[in-house]
């Protein structure tokens, strides 16, 4: 894989093509979740600080866990389970029918081919689409602090502007860059080893799905260990 | 020539056991069997996909699974194949799925010319823009085969070629392979459970029984046998 990564340029098509797919796929349930759950937080925040901390400070708290946290796990998740299965149902139904070894008949090295420029778009796309989860989070919880709990606009705007670092942005988009590695290559190698029959898409995808989401949220606590906390 | 000694492959249990031929090359080797014993397995490790617990396998006087890398690179790329069920890609146009291993081992150029030659060799005109999806099952078996002889392979292999295909598409389909195995010097290898049609340009057959080489010889020798099953596939496909 490591080796393969020397073609990234000669693959760049497939590489763009992939990431069009995988940031279709995953967008709008993506962007769809996060609005509610951007509303969700705006109520239980503000119910949490009431009585203790001035509401101005609501979209503050929203924003910093949005930044640091909330943004970069939900996408890597909702990638985990909306990619790692269309990964996987793919290539183990590429294997079955034998598209892979065809691959390898005519010298063409499916790692180089398949996985390199699905784990490249993985990678490179997920901040992207991290960053529109992040904006559709706060804009969530705008509505409902502004409509619903009665913070003013200019205050909710000033209140994100607070404590706002852009180390923080890059030290979540950094650990999307890993979430979106393994959510990609887990299925990849779930699928190239494989059995044969029609169980094993469903195996695959279903281990690949179950592994991702497992290693997105392991990833998430040593990554905020290793860049936010030492 | 291609030479197989003690080939054996263990899957759990045993699937080829002490697998042993040879056939020289530019001849017709028909591979028969009932299914499950052993015919797309040893395909498969001809072609270096599965690799021997133990034995030789030796293609163009290579071994596929000792000799250095460059020449085992070289041998496989004389090599076309086509797989039981095309293995074509779905995503891909007739143009993209013929054209792949030249675009990918020569260059991003256009091959054009080369993929309507080829494609009139299987006798298929102006479908080089569709997509694979908008072909009939015949279609999609002769744009398989285009796609196996682009790079002019030494070796073809055919698994399986007239499964699913309904008699009349069959019968093209071996006319073709016929056509294509008389007309320029190569060794073809066709893996089957039919005989009907294919013994009669047939050099050589080896028939496979749960693992085990039932009978390998020449057509002669296969004709005159007193193998109960072989009596029975020859019956069948009514030659006797």
């Amino acid at each position: 894989m490591i080796r393969s990564l020397k073609y990234v340029f000669k693959y760049r098509r497939i590489i763009v093509s992939d990431m069009f797919e995988f940031s279709v796929n995953t967008i709008f349930v993506l962007l769809f979740g996060a609005f509610f759950i951007g509303m969700v937080s705006s109520y239980q925040i503000a119910f949490q600080m009431r009585n203790y901390i001035p509401m101005v400070y609501l979209s503050t708290l929203i924003t910093q866990s949005v930044i640091l946290e909330i943004g970069p796990l939900l996408t890597g998740i909702a990638f985990a389970g909306r990619v790692s299965s269309s990964v996987a149902a793919e290539m183990t139904s590429m294997k079955i029918s034998d598209q892979i070894d065809a691959l390898e008949v005519m010298s063409i090295n499916p790692i180089e081919y398949l996985v390199m420029p699905k784990v490249v778009a993985g990678t490179l796309i997920i901040p992207f689409l991290t960053i529109w989860v992040e904006v559709m989070i706060i804009f969530g919880a705008f509505i409902i602090a502004v409509f619903g709990l009665n913070v003013s606009a200019s205050a909710f705007l000033e209140g994100t502007k607070t404590n706002f670092s852009m180390f923080n942005i890059f030290g979540g988009m950094i650990k999307t860059l890993f979430f979106g590695f393994f959510t990609v290559i887990i299925p990849c190698y779930f699928s190239m080893n494989a059995g044969y029959g029609s169980k094993a898409v469903g195996k695959a995808t279903t281990m690949s799905v179950v592994t991702s989401v497992i290693i997105v949220i392991m990833l998430d606590y040593l990554l905020t260990r290793l860049i936010f906390v030492w | 020539m291609v030479t197989i000694e003690n080939l054996i492959i263990d899957f759990d249990n045993a699937v080829l056991k002490d697998i042993s031929f040879s056939f020289p090359d530019n001849s017709v080797l028909l591979i028969i069997g009932r299914s499950g014993s052993g015919k797309t397995v040893l395909m498969k490790s001809m072609l270096g996909l599965i690799k021997p617990d133990s034995g030789n396998i030796s293609i163009m006087d290579v071994d596929i699974n000792t000799a250095p890398k460059r020449e085992i690179r070289k041998v496989k790329s004389s090599i076309g194949v086509l797989f039981q069920n095309n293995a074509l890609f779905d995503s891909m146009s007739v143009y993209e799925n013929i054209a792949l291993p030249l675009i990918y081992n020569r260059g991003n150029e256009d091959y054009s010319e080369n993929v309507i030659e080829i494609l009139e060799t299987v006798h298929l005109m102006n479908i080089s823009d569709k997509q694979i999806h908008e072909l009939s099952g015949g279609m999609m078996k002769r744009v398989a085969i285009a796609r196996a002889l682009i790079t002019e392979p030494d070796i073809i292999f055919y698994d399986e070629p007239i499964t699913g295909l309904d008699p009349i598409t069959s019968e093209t389909i071996i006319k073709l392979i016929k056509e294509l195995s008389n007309s320029e010097k190569r060794t073809t290898i066709i893996i089957t459970h039919d005989i009907k049609g294919f013994l009669d340009f047939a050099d050589f057959i080896l028939m496979l029984d749960n693992g085990n080489v039932d009978f390998f010889g020449n057509k002669n020798e296969f004709m005159k046998t007193n193998n109960e099953t072989i009596k029975k596939y020859l019956k069948s496909a009514g030659y006797i």
